[in-house]
């Protein structure tokens, strides 16, 4: 897992040439690469669209034993399922190469930048301030729910099966109730901020010209794999 | 549960966009700035739920709480689903931005089926733990009908994978439902106004 519910809001320290891009074209270019390897559906294709992984691979840590892990059990069940085995596996290879594209891509340039980068994109302004809230409210569910689950375990260490279960549905419904007087407490401040208009850390800045220009790169590299 | 990117073929991205889109605009017509922040927090504990892992025999799976979503957001739930995928995709890439659309409808469609059905019954009927285990279990098996359907629909030849799928979840949906049981009967005890 290349984050825990530890670090949601942070991010890794700006490097090299990603720093001087927005967040939100970070975003949107990874979503057009997806869309580009959706589309790709010849080889060449699929080959076209191995650069970005590559220079990405080379310059960023990526974590990659889960990938191989995922794969494997990708092409091992789309073999055992196919109608052919071989065809079966020969597009569990295919599928596990265009999902470990965009994962790499994704993990090497929207992971890295944490919660925030979802703030600034074009949604609609409630959808923007559910977003922030929900980040606010795994942060308090998390402690309440550790704490918790700490006391039940020091408490009755042995509890198995149903029991466990019963336990658990009973800490996270409490958890809930609890947590829901602390969010009483955040609407207040988000009303006393003057309702949602106080959520100002969602706002989108303004393009530059290597955002402009990174966009019309991968405008350019859509139309290539649409040729290709 | 999640699909991953790559996978779906452009229509049926195209179709879980627009099922999704329809189901969260009617979704956040319904939360008026006093829910928001309920459904903030039942989006953010169905986040948490995914990070708890259950080990079952040799291996291991992670709860949804779809249904215990869908009884206490109702329509809400489409903007809750939406919000929590988008940060697993964005923090942690389960799933992916462009699949989102229908991983989203996957999940809100199988949550607000649940309340529709068995929303007033579980309230206010006195066999409340028979209909909690049904909506709970209920949730579980119809979000992984809907992914295998999406797969199917992408190629036929995904038809095997999307009957592993549905089978590979029973367990889930077992656990599902018990968990459903405890969490509403506790609630209808301690906070009823949380299934109202």
């Amino acid at each position: 897992m290349t984050r825990d519910a530890y670090t949601l809001e942070f991010s890794a320290p700006a490097s090299g040439t990603t720093r001087k891009i927005s967040p939100e074209v970070l975003v949107i270019s990874s979503v057009i690469y997806a869309l580009l390897v959706t589309c790709a559906e010849s080889i060449a294709g699929l080959v076209l669209c191995m650069p970005l992984p590559a220079v990405l691979i080379l310059r960023r840590k990526i974590e990659h034993v889960r990938l191989i892990c995922l794969d494997l059990v990708m092409i091992i069940t789309m073999g055992l399922t196919w109608p052919v085995m071989s065809e079966g596996l020969i597009m569990g290879l295919i599928t596990a190469w265009r999902v470990d594209m965009i994962y790499v891509v994704f993990a090497g340039l929207v992971v890295p930048l944490g919660a925030g980068a979802v703030y600034s994109l074009p949604l609609p302004e409630k959808l923007r301030v559910l977003l922030i809230l929900t980040v606010r409210g795994i942060f308090i569910l998390r402690e309440s729910l550790q704490t918790a689950l700490i006391s039940v375990k020091l408490r009755a260490p042995n509890v198995k099966g149903m029991m466990k279960l019963k336990v658990f549905a009973y800490v996270l419904g409490g958890t809930l109730l609890k947590a829901s007087a602390k969010s009483e407490r955040m609407m207040l401040a988000v009303e006393s901020r003057g309702g949602f208009g106080g959520f100002r850390q969602g706002e989108g800045g303004k393009f530059g010209v290597s955002d402009w220009c990174v966009l019309a790169g991968m405008g350019v590299y859509l139309a290539v794999i649409v040729v290709a | 549960m999640h699909i991953s990117e790559g996978i779906l073929s452009g229509g049926v991205l195209l179709a879980g966009w627009a099922g999704t889109s329809a189901g969260v605009a009617v979704g956040l017509k319904h939360t008026d700035s006093a829910k928001i922040v309920r459904t903030a927090l039942i989006s953010s504990a169905f986040f948490l739920a995914s990070l708890v892992n259950i080990r079952i025999g040799p291996s291991s799976t992670h709860l949804t709480l779809l249904a215990p979503m869908g009884l206490i957001l109702g329509w809400g739930v489409f903007p809750a689903v939406l919000v929590a995928l988008t940060l697993q995709a964005v923090l942690f890439h389960f799933g992916g931005l462009v699949v989102l659309g229908v991983n989203t409808f996957i999940m809100g469609f199988s949550a607000l089926s649940v309340y529709l059905v068995f929303g007033r019954a579980v309230r206010e009927s006195k066999r409340g733990a028979v209909l909690s285990f049904l909506a709970g279990s209920l949730a579980v098996i119809l979000a992984a009908g809907l992914a295998g359907v999406s797969l199917a629909m992408t190629d036929p030849n995904f038809l095997n994978a999307a009957k592993v799928l549905i089978i590979a979840h029973i367990p889930l949906a077992i656990i599902e439902g018990a968990v459903t049981v405890f969490m509403v009967s506790w609630l209808k005890r301690s906070a009823p106004e949380f299934l109202s």
